[in-house]
């Protein structure tokens, strides 16, 4: 799709006045129903943007792909001239005190940011039904769940209001969402994209994607955001070398077994099936892998990421940030009691006490260590497996979007709509979730491929030969 | 998990629960702790730690400013609820 409105922006079929205004429109109509967007930017400031690319057009100039493409943001992003939520009653009216730097790598290309989308309180969720101010509904189906938690994010590239949103992925937010609203979810390697300016989670998994409706547009907004950056050692830059070229012949793809072996709805599972057959009817060798370790990746998942998230959220003291104007307090520690304890969401409270519990003396060896541990074996899991196969193949949830409401109160359950994902985020590897094929009026249904740490240009090369033949 | 537990740890924490707060995190507790304990199930005698799953390293950088970032004070004073001329006012600590 950016390619196309590419084309039409510099033939002069459309303005980016045109283009910019047409997001609006579609944001103004659906959105009383849908909810994606937690702030909009002001209009005249997004006009005065388009109006900059079109003078540029008018002269001959020539354009970057993403310039005058509208974008909309994960509201857990800084973006300067917006306030940055993170879903969160604490941080209400918090207003960015400065811009994350992949939005600025966007702004700097000429895309236009249109605004902020809902998501799960602080990330900790399935569905946006933890947002401290309303739940995403799926464009698809308005009963049902757009996913979470980069849930507004998917629901604004389905129902076209953008033509892609950035979002945030620790343990599957933004490849479960691109499942439940039949979206491209690209979650790239740990450590490609720089998270300045990303509201942490879980440090060590937090990971900034590009939702979008094509692999195209995927590699697009990859290549705009992904390198090394001053403000995050953990950043690399990452090279798109010859090796990216794909090789039908000698292309081996893994189905791991333990993750047919969960418990799948039997609409996901013929779904994939099918997605199988026809990838095997092009020749390429399909083979049935191991990963033992399948079973364990969850608990260590959950364990791991309320440590890391009872760390990072400590810094919500209400002095610098996030104080709540109505309370009355006598000393420091009533602040921190009193303003976390109303301001704070209850799943988010939950994990924030389970995470010091795990680390806690007396806890530590058994639950955080031994998660580490684990984890490690979970990496050689996968590093194992991408000896025998060049990229695996599974469901990207167990199950399509659920109803609103019905897995609200049983937070276990809901998380088990990351069984398939979070390896990757445990172990830092690529992966992206396509829509699959399925029957009129039938739900959306997600297709996962992982490849081996830093292999995403050959991944999203896979993904875009992969997407053709199932579709 | 008993309540008392929940309590320190919510003092811990630094979050105020109420009690039917308290409750509902014991009924989660429980069943969280049942699905972590698994791990147990797994040898990992003579297994290193791993910080960082994504095996990045350590890396250094040159003590310098970013010059980019030197005018931030005032933008990031904005955000509190009360400053004194260049600080952070917090109330009384004890």
């Amino acid at each position: 799709m950016i390619k196309k409105l590419h084309q039409k922006l510099i033939s002069k079929e459309i303005t980016a006045k045109e283009l910019a205004e047409g997001c609006l429109e579609k944001i103004e109509k659906q959105d009383k129903e849908i909810k994606a967007f937690i702030s909009l930017n002001e209009k005249d400031l997004i006009l005065e943007q388009a109006k900059t690319v079109d003078e540029k057009i008018n002269k001959g100039e020539e354009i970057n792909l993403l310039e005058g493409i509208p974008f909309a943001v994960k509201d857990n992003i800084l973006a300067l001239g917006t306030r940055t939520t993170a879903g969160s009653k604490m941080l209400e009216n918090y207003e960015s005190s400065f811009e994350a730097t992949i939005v600025e790598k966007l702004k700097k290309q000429g895309a236009i940011l249109i605004g902020k989308t809902n998501l799960d309180e602080f990330g900790m969720g399935s569905s946006t039904e933890n947002s401290a101010f309303f739940t995403t509904k799926n464009p698809v189906d308005l009963e049902r769940v757009a996913g979470g938690s980069s849930g507004g994010s998917a629901a604004a590239v389905k129902s076209g209001m953008v033509p892609f949103a950035i979002g945030s992925d620790t343990g599957g937010s933004v490849r479960q969402p691109a499942s439940f609203c039949g979206v491209v979810g690209f979650k790239p390697s740990y450590g490609t994209v720089s998270r300045y300016g990303l509201i942490a989670l879980a440090s060590s998994m937090d990971t900034i994607c590009p939702l979008v409706n094509s692999v195209e547009d995927a590699e697009i907004v990859f290549k705009a955001i992904q390198g090394k950056d001053f403000m995050d050692a953990t950043s690399q830059t990452l090279c798109e070398k010859d090796n990216s070229k794909l090789n039908i012949k000698n292309l081996r793809i893994g189905l791991p077994k333990e993750y047919f072996e969960k418990e799948l709805d039997k609409e996901v599972k013929e779904c994939i099936e099918e997605a199988i057959e026809k990838i095997k009817s092009q020749g390429i060798e399909v083979k049935e892998v191991n990963l033992p370790m399948a079973p364990y990746v969850l608990p260590c998942y959950h364990i791991i990421m309320s440590a890391e998230a009872s760390a990072n959220l400590a810094r919500l003291d209400g002095i610098r940030y996030g104080r709540d104007k109505d309370l009355r307090i006598e000393n420091l520690q009533d602040l921190y009691f009193k303003n976390r304890g109303k301001n704070l969401g209850p799943e988010v409270k939950k994990r924030i006490i389970f995470g010091v519990y795990v680390l806690s003396s007396g806890n530590y060896d058994a639950y955080y260590k031994k998660a580490l541990q684990v984890r490690k074996l979970i990496i050689e899991d996968f590093d194992k497996v991408f000896k025998q196969v060049d990229f695996l193949l599974t469901p990207t949830t167990p199950f399509s979007a659920f109803k609103i409401g019905e897995k609200v109160n049983n937070s276990l359950a809901m998380s088990f709509s990351d069984l398939l994902t979070v390896g990757a985020n445990l172990s830092g590897i690529p992966a992206i979730s396509l829509p699959c094929a399925v029957k009129q009026n039938a739900l959306p249904i997600g297709l996962q491929l992982m490849g081996s740490y830093l292999s995403d240009y050959s991944l999203l090369n896979l993904a875009k030969f992969i997407q053709q033949i199932i579709n | 998990m008993d309540k008392k537990e929940i309590i320190n740890l919510s003092e811990l924490a630094r979050i105020e629960l109420s009690s039917q707060e308290i409750e509902k995190i014991q009924l989660d507790f429980e069943k969280l702790l049942e699905y972590a304990k698994q791990l147990q199930q797994i040898d990992t005698i003579n297994i290193e730690f791993v910080l960082r799953g994504s095996r990045t390293k350590n890396v250094f950088r040159e003590d310098v400013i970013n010059e980019k970032k030197l005018n931030q004070r005032e933008i990031l004073i904005k955000s509190a609820f009360d400053t004194e001329g260049d600080y952070f006012k917090t109330p009384l600590v004890f």
